[in-house]
């Protein structure tokens, strides 16, 4: 019941519901199967709340006393599933099973009910809610054993490659498989990763991947929500999962992002400050240097991305959204800066750490995956390029880049990027048995992107 | 030993000749004339199946013992190398040992055994060339172009024979000029050339019209000769070609890791022919497991091959140096007593200064490896400031001094992300699949992969002499 003068609800109620009634139902399928060798798929775009609905359905499974593996493929993910679950379900005993050097942080590892066996002990006590990177969850089973479990959830599971699924796969028969399509395929150095591509052995594929392939039965539930992304960052985020569905779950107008005026003497930054306002107003900001071929780690790029996150904190960055009363300033931990690169990474973070901006995340698409934060600058992947690739072109790492914010992305490039766009795509191998083509999809994606971000660009 | 092959133009599972002998000596070649036939393609193929096999198992007779802990494995003392131009030739060997390794009956007739031991030597051989580092089968293009550094982008040079101009480009002669000129002139293999598989379709109508369907090895040896000349004169320019490249490849002093990647060589190789020599038979895909492994054994392989050039070799190191992945410069300090505490208590961990000649940006907390020390404990960057023309890093070993893991004072250090030892050893996967891993109903049995010899194969298609064009737009 609405009361006359009580404030609209900030979400969107027939997306939030549609949302429930695809997890209530995905809970229904999985717990259906339990005792069988079956799957169930939660497939979902970026910012679902995936990780939010593995800890809730954990919750489902301990209430019915059954032993759960839950795993994802880095340290950092296995952290924050451990962190959220004894949030959500204080004093729920979560035994997180590591290997060496590689224990919880001391905040999360002091909560109540955690505890960071090694896996004989596990085994032995037969731990009912083991926690592990996939790596380590198949290490211990191939070591010493961990005991039957009733059921594997796997988080980030188009992530997880079919090799580490391989023997992952044997601790329980019922599998939750949880994870976001539109992100970075599993990757190998070697120089011929396609190797196997096409065939049902192909270890590069994704958990999914070959779970659909060998039981194409296998139910697949998408969830038609984001709950990170507010509805100016959706038609973006749409290009990346183009048969997927889906809304924001805030209405519009909830999350603003306010910035104190330009003072007296700060001219020299007036198009680092337009497009400061431009992300601000409307979420999105594409800012570009003058065209040129430059190397991958451009000093003057990031010279660019170093202002960027200056300007906003000196201007007082402030944020409203669901979840607060008013605006509160931003700090720097809510700013992350997102590059393709390593070089490009050791480069930022040397001078974000002399301008004393510590706090402020510098990392690589692959790391910065299911995380979230209320503004992000990202390098965009063709910056300054004279050429496109697989690398560069792959949609998942533009993907991450534009999908990790709540209130603004501010993406930073080249005038000459759009140009490599221009001619007619590359040719590319096809594979029997596998459709997916990285290079075309990423080449349609980054199109759409530039043509979507048009409206926001502004000349650094 | 040495290995040209030419297959006909349009047909890339059939070898049209094949020339093999001792690198810088004489060459045998086997032409088939009518490689489509199955009779006069197996005929052809013989010899050389048979030398190859019998080189195989002579190199694998003689045994060394190597003990590792409680264990004693007896290697090959060598492995048979196989040399060739290039990388499409070892693409071309593996198909051709694809389809010999899986020969089927005929008529109740079994197929030369040589020919399946053949097929089966030249799939691994291929099939091992994927390990980064491997020696046992050599293509030159790689080999070369990992060994000097010349004007040649990537796709120039899988040309051997611009390679080799590029490298020894003749008195007076520009290295462009020389490697223009060879690309121009030098048919390499195994892909004819439009104008080598004009000539050769010349020789094969009139080859096939002259023995009226015969495969009678006295009717037809007679007749092979045109088209054996044919493929000897492109087979010697190419063998000369091999000769010289591996002649001046021999000058070169070979790195001190060379002897580790071909020990594990040998002990593939040993361990491929015990299974042929039991009787063992290869599947034709891997299964998820074997792919599993593989795949990580690969990538364990490529990171080790990759440090270990980068610090043997101060040229391959370079691109690391400007990629921020590598520091190099003079150790000014070094404070072996320094402590820090790790967890709990202050521990021993010595602290360096590194002043680098061109300026470094590197953020605190970087692991680097001090390159002699590659396979031990890195070095964690402390702080880097400018300093003179250059920068001076602090870095601090994270764990204990020891002579070994110190470089010495005011002497040049290399430090990189670059390390030989992997982290951890992996488990060997459960020999079961897990149910997700297996189908939900078993594929049906596959067709012979000779299903296919005995129909008459389809009339090639001559856009010149096409009757209706249109058919084909």
């Amino acid at each position: 019941m609405i009361r006359a003068g009580a404030a609209p609800s900030p979400f969107d109620a027939a997306v939030v519901d549609a949302a429930a009634a695809v997890q209530d139902e995905i809970r229904r399928d999985l717990l259906a199967r339990v005792g069988e060798q079956a799957a169930v798929v939660a497939a979902a775009p970026a910012g679902a709340g995936k990780s939010y609905f593995v800890v809730e359905t954990i919750g489902h499974l301990r209430e019915q006393d059954l032993r759960v593996a839950v795993v994802a493929p880095t340290n950092e993910q296995v952290h924050s599933l451990v962190e959220r679950i004894t949030s959500v379900f204080p004093g729920t005993p979560v035994s997180f099973v590591h290997a060496q050097g590689r224990a919880l942080p001391l905040a999360i590892a002091a909560r109540p009910g955690v505890s960071q066996p090694s896996a004989r002990e596990a085994r032995d006590n037969r731990d009912r809610l083991v926690a592990a990177t996939i790596d380590k969850l198949a290490d211990a089973h191939l070591r010493d054993g961990l005991g039957e479990f009733d059921v594997l959830v796997i988080d980030e599971a188009y992530q997880a490659d079919a090799a580490r699924y391989y023997t992952a796969a044997d601790v329980a028969s019922t599998h939750l498989l949880v994870g976001d399509s539109g992100q970075l395929d599993p990757f190998s150095t070697l120089d011929d990763p396609t190797f196997w591509r096409g065939g049902a052995e192909d270890p590069l594929q994704t958990a999914v991947g070959v779970l659909l392939r060998n039981h194409p039965s296998t139910r697949v539930h998408q969830l038609p929500i984001t709950r990170r992304l507010d509805p100016r960052a959706v038609p973006i985020a749409r290009s990346f999962y183009p048969d997927h569905h889906f809304d924001a779950a805030v209405r519009p107008g909830v999350r603003q992002l306010r910035l104190d005026r330009p003072g007296p003497g700060t001219r020299s930054f007036a198009s680092i400050d337009r497009a400061l306002n431009e992300a601000a107003d409307h979420g999105w900001a594409y800012v570009t240097l003058p065209g040129a071929a430059v190397v991958m780690a451009d000093p003057a790029t990031a010279e660019v991305m170093l202002n960027l996150v200056t300007r906003l904190i000196a201007r007082t960055a402030r944020a409203t959204c669901e979840n607060r009363r008013g605006f509160e300033v931003l700090r720097a931990r809510d700013i992350a800066v997102a590059v393709s690169h390593n070089d490009q990474k050791d480069l930022l973070r040397a001078i974000f750490d002399d301008a004393g901006l510590g706090a402020v995340t510098v990392d690589t698409a692959n790391r910065l995956q299911g995380l979230t934060y209320e503004v992000v600058v990202a390098w965009h992947p063709l910056a300054g390029a004279t050429v496109t690739d697989a690398f560069h072109l792959d949609p998942g790492r533009l993907c991450v880049m534009l999908t990790r914010h709540r209130q603004a992305c501010i993406l930073v490039g080249r005038d000459t990027d759009r140009v490599l766009l221009d001619g007619v795509p590359p040719a590319t191998p096809g594979y029997l048995g596998w459709d997916p083509d990285p290079v075309l999809d990423g080449w349609d994606a980054h199109e759409l992107v530039f043509e979507l971000l048009g409206p926001h660009h502004v000349t650094a | 030993m040495g290995i040209v092959m030419w297959r006909l133009g349009g047909e890339r599972f059939r070898a049209a000749a094949v020339a093999w002998g001792p690198v810088a000596g004489p060459f045998k070649i086997a032409v088939a004339g009518e490689p489509r036939n199955r009779d006069l393609y197996f005929h052809a193929l013989a010899p050389f199946a048979t030398d190859l096999s019998t080189a195989v198992r002579a190199a694998a007779d003689d045994r060394v013992a190597r003990t590792r802990g409680s264990r004693t494995d007896r290697l090959p003392a060598n492995g048979l190398q196989l040399v060739v131009a290039n990388r499409s030739t070892v693409g071309a060997l593996g198909l051709l040992g694809r389809y010999l390794a899986y020969l089927s009956d005929r008529s109740g007739v079994s197929p030369d055994p040589n020919l399946m031991e053949a097929g089966k030597h030249l799939r691994f051989y291929a099939r091992h060339s994927r390990t980064p580092g491997q020696a046992l089968i050599v293509p030159l293009d790689r080999l070369l172009s990992e060994h000097w550094a010349t004007l040649l982008s990537p796709l120039e040079q899988a040309n051997l024979a611009a390679l080799d101009a590029q490298i020894e480009p003749g008195r007076g002669v520009h290295a462009f000029e020389a490697s223009a000129a060879a690309e121009r002139i030098a048919r390499i293999g195994p892909e004819p050339t439009e104008d080598i598989d004009r000539v050769t379709t010349e020789l094969v109508e009139a080859f096939n019209e002259d023995r009226a369907g015969s495969v009678d090895p006295a009717v037809v040896t007679p007749l092979l000769e045109p088209i054996s000349a044919h493929y000897r004169a492109l087979v010697e320019p190419v063998w000369a070609l091999i000769g010289r490249s591996v002649s001046r490849e021999r000058g070169l002093p070979a790195a001190p890791s060379v002897a580790g990647r071909f020990e594990s060589d040998r002990e593939a190789f040993g361990r491929h022919v015990d299974w042929v020599s039991d009787g063992g038979r290869y599947r034709t895909t891997d299964t998820p497991r074997q792919a599993a492994m593989t795949l990580r054994r690969l990538e364990q392989a490529r990171s080790r091959y990759e440090a270990e050039r980068a610090i043997e070799d101060p040229a391959c190191m370079v691109p690391y140096l400007l990629d921020a992945d590598a520091i190099r410069g003079t150790v000014t300090n070094l404070n072996e007593d320094h402590r820090t505490v790790v967890r709990v208590r202050a521990v021993q961990r010595p602290l360096l200064t590194l002043d680098t000649d061109d300026p470094i940006v590197l953020p605190a907390g970087k692991k680097l490896w001090w390159t002699a020390a590659a396979h031990d404990a890195p070095w964690e960057v402390v702080s880097v400031t400018r300093h003179a023309a250059g920068s001076r890093a602090v870095l601090m070993l994270t764990t204990v001094a020891r002579n070994d893991r110190l470089p010495a004072l005011r002497g040049r250090a290399t430090f990189s992300t670059l390390r030989t030892r992997s982290e951890g050893f992996p488990l060997a996967l459960a020999t079961a699949p897990p149910w997700t891993h297996q189908p939900e109903r078993p594929p049906a049995a596959p067709e012979p992969i000779d299903a296919g010899d005995a129909e008459t194969p389809a009339a090639a298609v001559d856009g010149s002499a096409v009757a209706d064009p249109e058919a084909y737009r």
